[in-house]
């Protein structure tokens, strides 16, 4: 049998230790990195590290009475919708469709056709709303799929089902550090789920059964631009030693969505979010203060709705709704 | 449990403190400089993540809480952590009715052995990026090769190659920092 390389070797052995069997002979040199090998499952996650020091910040810089009085309250909400609903657009909206509703036991239906030409529809998973739009009626189709994490009670038994309908893996379920099972696949319109199975803990607060997630060039620019268009909070941010943000929650409205700097495969896609607010013209002007570009201003749509639509320097695309303003009032609801 | 400092490092040290005591704001310092420490020495008493997450958490919100009771008498701060750590283990354990397996070591082993995993936990985090995330995602995250391979848009071959030059680069690091 030819000599194994000591890159093999090594890997072998790390294999070996990982799942706690008995090491073979090794060489020498491999030997020593062993032992080095044998200390890392025990080093500390980046992400608990900043975590922490991020809670230990909070406490410095607000004792627990003035906690209460200056804790951001949830911005009023409408009735309906959540504050933030991913748009997904695609040709292949029926496939998402029949996706969701295989996999995640999705239900709602198509409401109608849509300004260009395409599908509109709304479906719900658990507490979550999206809407899936396009089609292959849809007129210039310009493809607006999404991140989305979602959590469910079984990772193995969602993700059979999603293979089942035709998604693409792009991680087999497994246990991760932090506690959770969580798997990862594509579906057939290009959108990404992450499909998360929580143990030994409970939801954080806020967090939908469906979580819009972006992976932003600039996260930390993109966390600024939401706080400063939509009055965004800032949940949790979990850095990298260099300061690039790997993960962060922002509280929009009453809805999270996860952050994370664009890295390897998870580059920014173009995404579109419809966000449901008391004043849209208010947030129009403000999202135009903080950098966002119009591509419509503030209108009436035949649907009932106030509708006004922004760009950011991040690949998304965001319709801002409210209910009309009244005539005989201030402009707030 | 004492880690060595040098008179100058002890100095800066008890500079910090006295700055964190008028200052909370200032901890940060003091977390960023003692966390590889406490959690390594947390880690090798409790092999379960989240218990030593917790415990660690548990610490440094304790040390915060009280930091102005502290008294500084020229021993390493780290050395109140240590105690805040034992105290909050040994509360679990005997919440849990469970008996601490009591490690028949001496302090000085103890503390050698804190000492190397908290350099090396310092080590990983001063690798080339992928080589730090080949090892991140193999150790920490336990993924399989192939995981990565698929994570990072590189060749199963490559990312054994990385997981082996951060090994050799982190032993020689180690043995060099022992020299």
């Amino acid at each position: 049998m030819p000599e194994r390389s000591p890159i093999e070797q090594l890997n072998l052995a790390i294999d070996a230790l990982l799942s706690g069997k008995a090491q073979a002979r090794l060489e020498n040199e491999v030997a020593q990195m062993i032992d080095v090998a044998a200390l890392l499952p025990a080093l500390p996650r980046q992400e608990f590290r900043a975590q922490l020091k991020s809670e230990l910040t909070k406490e410095k810089r607000m004792p627990a009475t003035a906690r209460k009085i200056t804790k951001k309250q949830p911005a009023k909400q409408p009735a309906g919708h959540p504050t933030v609903v991913p748009y997904i657009a695609v040709v292949q909206a029926r496939e998402v469709i029949d996706f969701v509703q295989k996999t995640f036991g999705a239900t709602g239906k198509i409401m109608g056709t849509g300004s260009q030409g395409g599908i509109h529809s709304e479906y719900r998973i658990g507490d979550a709303t999206l809407m899936i739009g396009g089609g292959e009626e849809w007129k210039n189709p310009d493809p607006r799929p999404a991140y989305l994490h979602v959590y469910v009670d079984d990772c193995d038994a969602t993700y059979d089902r999603a293979m089942k309908a035709g998604a693409t893996s792009l991680n087999e379920p497994a246990d991760r550090p932090y506690g959770d099972r969580e798997a990862g696949v594509r579906d057939a319109g290009g959108n990404t789920w992450w499909i998360g199975q929580l143990r030994n803990r409970t939801r954080p607060a806020g967090l939908r059964d469906v979580t819009l997630a972006f992976e932003a060039r600039g996260a930390a620019e993109f966390i600024d631009f939401l706080k400063a268009a939509f009055a965004a909070d800032e949940v949790l941010r979990h850095e990298e030693p260099a300061g690039t943000v790997r993960h962060a929650q922002v509280r929009v409205g009453d809805t999270i969505v996860e952050i994370g700097e664009a890295h390897g495969p998870w580059q920014p896609i173009k995404t579109t979010v419809f966000l449901t607010v008391p004043d849209c013209e208010a947030v129009y002007e403000k999202a135009l203060r903080a950098g966002a570009k119009s591509v419509s201003p503030p209108q009436q749509t035949p649907y009932g709705l106030y509708v006004a639509t922004v760009s950011d320097d991040f690949l998304n695309t965001w319709y801002i709704t409210s209910a009309p303003p009244r005539k005989s009032s201030s402009g707030q609801r | 449990m004492k880690p060595e400092l040098q008179p100058d490092e002890l100095d800066d040290e008890r500079l910090l403190v006295e700055a964190a005591q008028r200052d909370p704001g200032r901890f940060a310092d003091l977390y960023e400089r003692n966390f590889d420490r406490v959690y390594a020495y947390v880690a090798r008493r409790l092999r379960d993540r989240s218990q030593a997450e917790d415990v660690v958490s548990e610490v440094f919100h304790h040390a915060l809480a009280n930091l102005g009771k502290f008294e500084w008498r020229g021993v390493p701060f780290c050395a109140w952590l240590y105690r805040i750590a034992a105290n909050a283990i040994a509360d679990r354990f005997e919440k849990r009715g469970k008996e601490l397996g009591a490690p028949d070591e001496t302090e000085a082993a103890v503390n050698d052995d804190v000492e190397r995993r908290a350099l090396l936990s310092q080590l990983v985090n001063g690798l080339p990026p992928e080589q730090r995330r080949v090892i991140v995602q193999r150790f920490v995250e336990q993924r399989t090769i192939k995981e990565i391979a698929r994570a990072m848009q590189r060749s199963e071959g490559a990312v054994k190659q990385l997981q082996f030059r951060a090994l050799q680069a982190l032993r020689a690091r180690m043995e060099d920092a022992h020299a």
